[in-house]
């Protein structure tokens, strides 16, 4: 991995990291438990229908299709988690690859979904159609995004939205997250983004505009074949 | 024969609503509160025997609203509905006054086997406050 020197920094990059990680798979198994939940006691359902049958009460027909369409729409929405969850895990096969900001970035959006509905608050994306192609560790990269909407959520009331976005700037990749309520300048997860950001040689600028915070991170890299 | 009364408090509608339903054909009385906040009216408006309710919640956690609902009636019976895996947070749960934990999906059977021994307590607690009143009143009369 390319960065600056110094253990210190080096750990602090690794924590701001681990705590991404962590933070992303314990989201992403409690859904995925109530997926599995949900279809279970469906299941269950099915077989309270079948013995109920067998007592001779007959098996509401409608009720059945209902159940069966609940497993069929809760398979389909575990297969979408496991999928995010796939091409998240796979973010970090590599520390310097040519990669889609905007894809990556997208991934990691609707994996905070759930994050920002623990806070009633939304998520919204906005990156270009096309596509952002950059040269560098996406894992780091979504990880500084990460730590950005994270800190926002935890100063967001109900309904409020945060949006993310992203773009080329100058030949790097600008990635932005505003957060309609001032994030606490001495919230940890502020520090661990500048750790991974300092260790990307990327630049943040965190702006407090009235009552909102704007966290903008430029990482080198940005377009085809360019290196970080 | 007596029917218990449950509130489901889970955010996740498909599986409180579904739990609901299995519990009903067994013969409990079952409501569902899709959040904390909807739990705390419901038991303010509603005795129940027995809450399920889930840790995981927006807004108001489980163990915030496990803290208003229990201030509300110390003797609600609490059985707390964790992640699989999430023991700990259950015996956590169980230390600051919920009666008992399940890890979600859940047995119906051991759920209902749960609810029934909350019921009991539940109407041991009125006999203990209805032999009281009795004594009360019957030392009053001077008996």
């Amino acid at each position: 991995m390319t960065g600056n020197g110094g253990s210190g920094k080096s750990r602090a990059m690794l924590d701001g990291g681990l705590a991404f990680f962590g933070a992303v798979t314990a989201s992403v198994s409690h859904e995925l438990n109530n997926v599995i939940s949900i279809v279970n006691q469906t299941a269950g359902l099915l077989q309270d229908m079948i013995a109920a049958d067998e007592k001779g009460i007959p098996i509401n027909i409608s009720r059945l299709a209902t159940a069966v369409g609940t497993i069929q729409a809760q398979t389909g929405r575990g297969l979408g988690i496991i999928g995010r969850l796939n091409r998240f895990a796979h973010s970090a096969d590599e520390a310097s690859v040519e990669f889609d900001a905007g894809e990556v970035l997208g991934n990691l959006v609707e994996l905070c979904r759930r994050l920002a509905g623990l806070k009633y608050a939304k998520l919204e994306l906005e990156c270009p159609a096309g596509g952002i192609r950059m040269t560098g560790n996406p894992f780091l990269v979504q990880a500084a995004v990460f730590l950005a909407i994270r800190a926002a959520l935890g100063a967001v009331e109900r309904d409020d939205t945060i949006r993310v976005s992203a773009q080329t700037e100058g030949g790097g990749v600008l990635a932005r997250v505003e957060c309609p309520r001032r994030i606490d300048a001495a919230d940890p997860d502020m520090a661990a983004l500048r750790s991974i950001v300092e260790y990307l040689n990327a630049v943040v600028d965190v702006r407090y505009e009235g009552g909102s915070v704007v966290v903008e991170m430029v990482f080198a890299g940005g377009g085809p074949g360019r290196s970080a | 024969m007596a029917t218990a009364k449950v509130l489901v408090v889970d955010d996740e509608a498909e599986f409180a609503d579904v739990i609901a339903e299995r519990m009903r054909a067994r013969g409990y009385e079952v409501d569902t509160a899709g959040n904390g906040t909807d739990g705390l009216e419901k038991i303010k408006d509603k005795e129940y025997d027995a809450v399920l309710l889930d840790l995981n919640m927006p807004g108001l956690d489980g163990m915030e609203t496990m803290k208003r609902m229990l201030g509300h009636d110390n003797r609600l019976q609490i059985i707390i509905l964790t992640g699989y895996g999430s023991v700990q947070k259950g015996v956590d749960a169980v230390k600051q006054g919920a009666v008992d934990f399940l890890e979600k999906p859940a047995d119906i059977d051991a759920l209902t086997g749960k609810i029934d021994e909350a019921y009991e307590r539940r109407v041991a607690f009125f006999e203990e406050d209805i032999e009281k009143k009795m004594s009360d009143l019957l030392k009053r009369r001077g008996w």
